[in-house]
């Protein structure tokens, strides 16, 4: 069964592989045409003409050609997750400490929600420069800052309920609630992203409001599912980290590794710290190296869910390390208190559970 | 425990999308980051959006929200300078916007020897 699992993956891999790379020949022609705008690719890829101003045919070209490598990485990360799916039950969370994770999470939405409407909130004066997002093209004009409010109204609601009452894992409301505070999330940040340029401060927790939606049908279906639920819902925030980590290496290559790319990015982001230790290259080449392996080395907490410890230390060390060097974010970050969710929990070791059936026994 | 192939699927195609469409997800990471960086500091380009209020000096537009004076406003202005068209568009947004309008608005462009000025409004 395995062996033929493993065939389908390499079959499908080679496949699209093949397609990819005859198909690039096909778009550099159609890109090459001067009348493209009208076409298709416009209004599939609306940013793409903004694109082509910035690196011309030949960059164009050469983002096609990687199309094929993106889709090797892609399909060895889905073998990655499905052949290791199930870990030994050892390393599995119980319910109830799931449940108050999930809760946690709630709470630090409640956090951060009022950040964002702020944000909203001085959009809102310069809604004359909205576009919006190519995926929410009916919504044309910034709404009324009340409508804003209103809506925030109702997530702070549903996320306090989610939050402060009593509920199970089987129950549909906290299910139903969590789909609404995703779409309300999602609607907000698309208001948020209208503005031609993409802020990442919330990629995190967003990717955790989506990872929360499969976590809880997870659970909703099968109350034994809600360690797997959890993984994936860990996995929504550790992707972030690797996925950002991916496309570093699809867009720079070994660029990424030369010893001046430190001091390149310090010219951009100047501090008195970055600039004392571009001074010796070699250290800002070993910065660079670990900020990397460590993003490329997260989704090892699926298999491994110890290795929420590096995830998180490493996290912690890559925000700090970005703010303090660079000026990137700073220690309020969505992004570092995401950071606890990857912690790894550990159930009761067998010799505690003994003793804790035995006291109750004999207090029987 | 289950096996649940379908939450892999889900987040396969949440991350995975994005990554083979090779969006603007990642903008800082694009090519121009790498592949045409600037070698000196001459080379680097800052973008500073001034007013002129009641025919004073010149002031750098300040909104209050630093994302938004020292990212978004100056990735506008990089982005609109080039066509004539979008900087007269751009000049008219930038008033609309405003609640204490200015007779003028301009855009300097400074690269560590000479700054250029560019005019948005009035034009």
């Amino acid at each position: 069964m395995k062996n033929k699992t493993n065939i389908y993956f390499i079959i499908g891999g080679l496949i699209g592989f093949f397609i990819l790379w005859i198909s690039e020949s096909i778009i550099i022609s159609i890109v090459s045409e001067e009348d493209f705008t009208s076409g298709m690719i416009s209004k599939l890829y609306p940013s793409f003409q903004e694109k082509l101003e910035d690196i011309g045919v030949i960059g164009i070209g050469a983002i096609c050609s990687q199309l094929k490598y993106r889709w090797l990485y892609l399909i060895s990360f889905f073998y990655f997750l499905f052949r290791f799916q199930n870990s030994p039950d050892r390393n599995s969370i119980d319910n109830n400490s799931i449940l108050w994770r999930i809760r946690m999470f709630y709470v630090v939405q409640l956090v951060f929600l009022p950040e964002l409407l702020q944000e909203l909130r001085v959009r809102g004066q310069w809604k004359a420069l909205f576009q919006p997002l190519a995926q929410f093209s009916f919504i044309d004009t910034f709404p009324l800052e009340y409508y804003i409010q209103l809506t925030g109204i109702l997530l702070f609601g549903a996320t306090a309920i989610l939050v402060l009452a009593k509920w199970k894992e089987k129950e549909i409301m906290p299910l139903l609630l969590t789909i609404f505070i995703f779409l309300t999330w999602t609607f907000l940040l698309s208001l948020f992203f209208g503005f031609g340029k993409i802020d990442h401060t919330y990629a995190s927790l967003f990717a955790g409001i989506m990872g929360m939606v499969v976590c809880r049908i997870s659970i909703f279906q099968n109350t034994d599912n809600a360690t797997q639920g959890y993984r994936i819902f860990q996995a929504f925030i550790w992707s972030c980290y690797f996925f950002s980590g991916l496309e570093k290496i699809s867009m720079s290559g070994f660029d990424w590794f030369q010893e001046n790319h430190f001091e390149i990015i310090c010219k951009f982001h100047a501090t008195d710290l970055c600039v004392a230790i571009s001074s010796n290259p070699i250290s800002g080449s070993i910065i660079m190296l670990a900020g990397i392996s460590f993003q490329l080395l997260s989704p090892l907490q699926w298999r491994f869910p110890k290795w929420g410890y590096v995830n998180v230390l490493g996290g912690l060390v890559f925000h700090l390390g970005t703010w303090l060097l660079f000026n990137i974010g700073g220690w309020q970050s969505p992004w570092i208190i995401m950071l606890i969710f990857l912690w790894p929990s550990s159930k009761p070791k067998n010799s505690e559970i003994i003793k804790l059936v035995k006291s109750t026994k004999n207090q029987g | 425990m289950v096996k649940q192939n379908w939450m892999i699927i889900i987040l396969c195609l949440a991350f995975g999308s994005p990554f083979l469409a090779i969006t603007d997800l990642f903008p800082l990471h694009r090519f121009g980051m790498f592949a045409q960086m600037p070698e000196s500091n001459d080379q680097i380009e800052t973008y500073q959006i001034e007013l002129k209020i009641f025919g004073k000096n010149w002031v750098p537009l300040k909104t209050g929200n630093t994302y938004m004076d020292e990212s978004y406003l100056p990735f506008l202005a990089k982005k609109n300078i080039k066509n004539p068209d979008s900087k007269k568009e751009f000049g008219k947004k930038i008033h609309l916007s405003l609640k204490e309008q200015p007779d003028s608005i301009k855009v300097t462009v400074s690269n560590g020897n000479k700054d250029n000025d560019f005019i948005l409004f009035p034009l």
